[in-house]
């Protein structure tokens, strides 16, 4: 189990690296970068104290050093928690994003959640009671779930949160307390504010997952062992929790890799919509703007993202599952 | 009365939107407690289905339309009425009580049968725990004793080990260990030795005949294997279609079968030491068309008329061929050098025109890796495979090219499974006419011509030409297959389990097939199977693996007279034969795994320096892998030290 599980934050890293090089290269792909349009327009303005300044920044980040040194500089600084420098914003990248992170990590987390604490015993409930009417009602909805564009859900959802509870529309609190320390107020609204997005952005995977879990339990309680439980003389509530879901549980477990990249971008045109303080809509105009620090760091903060995503359902899956346990060691 | 379960007019339905099938129709026999009752028939007769319904687990398209399954339980109290489990509801709290308490069942496939995510052992004691109330740890030693009962050497060990970590014998062991916790009065074991080697099976057999002498539980054994039957049953039910056709005590049945149907059981299955000149008896001939076969035959002396060899001439010379895997699926890069497994070590042997020859060996024990090398889809580590044609030798693992294709129409496959081995997308027509294609044989009116030809050969006309494989029947499926391999006009066709994917009396059909096709064409045939008899009857010299190894290859009289590879005594011991009066001597059975070459004694086994021993010619055209010539013994598989696994 150890050798397993340095095996896997091993080639973690190893991931890690070759996508911090990815990343790098293509952020560096366009031509030019931000300072020297920033440069062009200085000119054509006559300036002269700010072209000293991009000459200083162009020196402090290495800008005119050939690029696998200024890889390294930026992964360098990385590692030591220094993400670098924003220039359109004229401040260091953590200083930037400090507070989106967080909420964008709030905002995810919760959505996960969600999807999880909703899709899990849905699933169980209609595939316990499968091709019945509550089954094709549920059904119905998780594609009716899939099938509706966010941005649309988004609207609906905001206009009926304003109307019926009075909460403000857009964002992911009270305006009144943007920048405001952290208070008991300030957090019930961040909660009331939450539920709008997190349901908007968590349905299509709740469908997803619901659908998923119905399959693989229908699957498994066709298998023969289902049958020997059953000639026991076990009950079906038995048979079902303690069987057909511990077969079932894999896929839904191994989810939590993809469903946490797929919940963060694809909360990017939602959070964009909403106007939700993420780093979304950020990582958006950064691309645009080739600010790469700022766009660089939102990208591996993706990456560490998923990656810790496949590590932690890699260990739950080895936790619950003896063929990955023992079988790779012995097979 | 003292019958244990009655079955009284049994009638099942199956509706399925494609329509409605009976699987039993007024179905009646009877259980006695502590006895065995066989329920034999073909695939499709409804002897599996009766054995869910007693137990109330037929699925939710099957309904019972009728009859009374009257279970009279030894442990209720005297005097009180037998339970008709038939009018039971099967999800009510009686029916769950009787279920894996008093009536057990065992089922065929062990592996699958088995949950691979909870321990042996946890399963084991589940129904102790559910049904008796007892506690993790009382469970637990109950279990452990129970699992050294059915014959785990090391119990405590085995009670924490996942089904996919043990083989299908002791999986088997598992599921029987299950069966038996709760002590039931019956069980229910749904061909429970079919998914098993022969050695094995003969051990299963020999666990369930002494568990049911020691602790006096009825066995209702749901079979197709005749030779099982007869090793285990006291009374018999023979099932056609879902009716009894016939029912009384084995001894009777098999010494005077009366009803026709069983009469062609009997007569279908191959025993060993047939005569060379007895034919199978299938339930339905057919015969090779002679006209067809004739002018298949001529065209082929037309074609190849270089290779005037005479029969009996070395076509093949295979010598020295080892081939190993990687054993370790795990190719992560901090992974240790993968460990590689020999499947195929160091064999040799001939292969004569015009002779069939048999090979035999369990699962695993590398048939198959070598038939692929010999056609060329696996590449060998080490080793020659050498065709000698008209005195001129070929090296055919050298082969490429247009030789190599040349090579392919020369040697021919046909599959275990006929389900698979034909693409569902294409017609018959297609399936015949593809390697003709593929050769550019002819313009497409002669392969027209040939392809109904081919269909004509092996017993089916013109009128199937356009059907896709899944409107025919596994036996008919295979039949396609055959014809396909003869397409080419091979002089050798590879046979990997032909028949042991089919029922008896359709396997006797492929046989006879097989065999006039032979004589007709003057084919050389590889014919590999695990089953010894099926073997026997067709093959000329027989060769015998285990582990890897070429153990014994001698003629087949003098195989099954003179075995001298203890393996092979082992394999030839553990025939069942379709004879109560001739059961298995199971006290000569070995208990550990005779395909073990550390299990082989001197001259047998590699030496203690871990030497390999070579095959060695004992006369007559018989060989053994061995050191020095084994003393002749008339003993069949002697009395061995038992080494324990």
């Amino acid at each position: 189990m150890i050798r397993y599980l340095a095996g896997r934050i091993a080639t973690m890293l190893g991931t890690l690296a070759v996508i911090s090089v990815l990343v790098f290269t293509i952020i560096q792909l366009p031509p030019g970068d931000y300072l020297s349009t920033t440069i062009a327009e200085l000119r054509a303005e006559g300036e002269t104290q700010a072209e000293e300044k991009v000459a200083f920044l162009r020196d402090l980040y290495g800008l005119d050093k050939p690029l696998p040194l200024q890889y390294l500089t930026w992964v360098s600084g990385f590692v030591q928690g220094d993400f670098g420098y924003s220039f359109e914003y004229g401040r260091p990248v953590a200083e930037v994003i400090g507070d989106r992170l967080f909420l964008t990590l709030i905002l995810n987390f919760v959505t996960v959640l969600f999807i999880y604490l909703v899709s899990f015993p849905v699933g169980i409930y209609v595939a316990a009671r499968r091709y019945g009417q509550v089954d094709y009602t549920l059904s119905f909805l998780g594609y009716l779930g899939l099938a509706t564009p966010n941005f649309l859900l988004a609207l609906i959802l905001l206009y009926f949160a304003n109307t019926l509870f009075g909460i403000s529309v857009g964002g992911l609190m009270d305006p009144d307390y943007t920048g405001e320390a952290w208070t008991a107020g300030k957090m019930g609204s961040l909660a009331a504010h939450l539920v709008v997005p997190v349901v908007v952005i968590g349905i299509s995977g709740t469908a997803a997952m619901i659908q998923r879990l119905r399959a693989n339990l229908i699957d498994e309680l066709q298998k023969p062992y289902i049958v020997t439980a059953r000639a026991k003389g076990l009950g079906e509530r038995r048979i079902l929790f303690k069987y057909a879901l511990r077969s079932a549980l894999n896929p839904f477990i191994s989810d939590i890799g993809d469903l946490l990249p797929q919940v963060v971008s694809g909360s990017v045109i939602v959070s964009a919509i909403m106007s939700l303080p993420t780093t979304g809509p950020m990582l958006l105009s950064s691309l645009r703007s080739q600010d790469m620090y700022l766009a660089g760091s939102f990208l591996m903060f993706l990456a560490v993202l998923t990656v810790v995503g496949m590590l932690v359902s890699d260990i739950a899956l080895a936790l619950i599952d003896p063929r990955i346990r023992i079988g790779r060691g012995t097979a | 009365m003292s019958d244990l379960l009655t079955v009284e007019g049994l009638t099942i339905e199956f509706r399925t939107p494609a329509g409605t099938v009976r699987a039993a129709n007024e179905l009646s026999f009877r259980v006695p407690a502590g006895r065995t009752v066989a329920i034999v028939g073909e695939s499709g007769s409804g002897k599996s289905v009766t054995g869910l319904a007693i137990l109330g687990l037929l699925p939710k398209v099957a309904a019972v339309l009728g009859g009374r399954i009257l279970f009279r339980d030894p442990a209720a109290p005297s005097g009180a009425p037998p339970i008709d489990l038939a009018s039971l509801k099967r999800d009510s709290h009686v029916f769950r009580s009787i279920r894996g308490d008093r009536i057990a069942m065992i089922f065929q496939d062990p592996t699958a049968a088995l949950s691979p995510l909870h321990t042996i052992g946890d399963q084991i004691g589940e129904a102790l725990r559910i049904h008796r109330g007892v506690e993790a740890g009382e469970a637990r030693g109950a279990s452990i004793e129970l699992l050294g009962e059915v014959g785990f050497a090391d119990p405590e060990r085995a009670f924490d080990t996942y089904s996919f970590e043990l083989s299908g014998g002791l999986c088997q062991r598992a599921m029987i260990a299950m069966a038996m916790i709760c002590r039931p009065a019956l069980i229910i074991a749904d061909e429970p030795t079919t998914a098993l080697d022969v050695t094995v099976q003969a051990e299963i057999m020999q666990l369930l005949n002494r568990l049911q002498a020691e602790h006096g539980t009825a066995i209702l054994l749901i079979a197709h294997d005749l030779g099982v039957v007869a090793n285990m049953a006291h009374e018999m039910v023979v099932v056609h279609h879902g009716e009894a056709m016939e029912r009384g005590t084995a001894a009777d049945l098999f010494a005077d079968p009366r009803h026709p149907y069983l009469k062609a059981l009997l007569h279908a299955v191959p025993r060993l030491g047939m005569n060379r000149a007895e034919r199978l008896k299938p339930l339905r001939e057919i015969r090779v068309d002679p006209a067809a076969a004739s002018r298949t035959a001529r065209d082929r002396a037309k074609g190849s008329m270089q290779t005037s060899v005479a029969a009996g001439d070395v076509f093949l010379k295979v010598r020295g061929i080892t081939k190993s895997f990687a054993a370790s699926q795990d190719r992560r890069w901090l992974a240790a050098a993968p460990q590689r497994a020999l499947a195929v070590r160091d064999v040799s042997f001939d292969i004569r025109r015009g002779e069939c020859l048999g090979l035999v060996g369990e699962s695993g024990c590398g048939k198959t890796t070598l038939s692929k090398i010999l056609v060329r889809s696996e590449a060998t580590d080490v080793g020659t495979v050498e065709m000698i044609d008209a005195g001129a030798t070929t090296d055919v693992l050298a082969l490429s090219g247009e030789a190599l294709r040349q090579w392919r129409r020369r040697v021919q496959y046909v599959f275990q499974n006929p389900y698979s081995a034909l693409n569902p997308r294409m017609t018959v027509g297609a399936i015949l006419d593809e390697p003709l294609a593929i050769h550019g044989l002819g313009d497409e009116r002669w392969r027209r011509h040939r392809v109904k030809e081919l269909l004509h050969l092996v017993g089916l006309d013109s009128t199937h030409l356009n059907r896709y494989p899944h409107g025919f029947s596994g036996g008919q499926r295979q039949r396609i297959g055959i014809a396909r391999a003869l397409a080419l006009e091979p002089e050798l066709i590879i046979f990997d389990e032909p028949v042991s994917a089919l029922d008896v009396s359709v396997q006797a059909q492929i046989l006879n097939l097989l065999r006039d096709l032979r004589e007709a064409l003057g084919l050389t045939y590889l014919f590999i199977s695990h089953n010894l008899g099926v073997v026997d009857y067709l093959a000329d010299r027989i060769a015998v693996m285990a582990a890897g190894r070429l153990v014994e290859i001698a003629p087949r009289e003098a195989l099954f007279c003179k075995p001298r590879h203890p393996y092979t005594q082992a394999l030839i011991a553990a025939i069942p034969e379709p004879d109560p009066d001739r059961r298995l001597d199971f006290a000569r059975l070995r208990r550990d795994r005779s395909s073990d070459p550390a299990s082989w004694p001197w001259p047998f086994g590699p030496s203690d320096g871990g030497e390999e021993p070579h095959l060695l010619d004992l006369g007559g055209g018989h060989y053994a892998r061995s050191f020095a010539a084994p003393a002749v013994d008339g003993r069949v598989a002697p009395a061995l030290a038992a080494v324990p696994s």
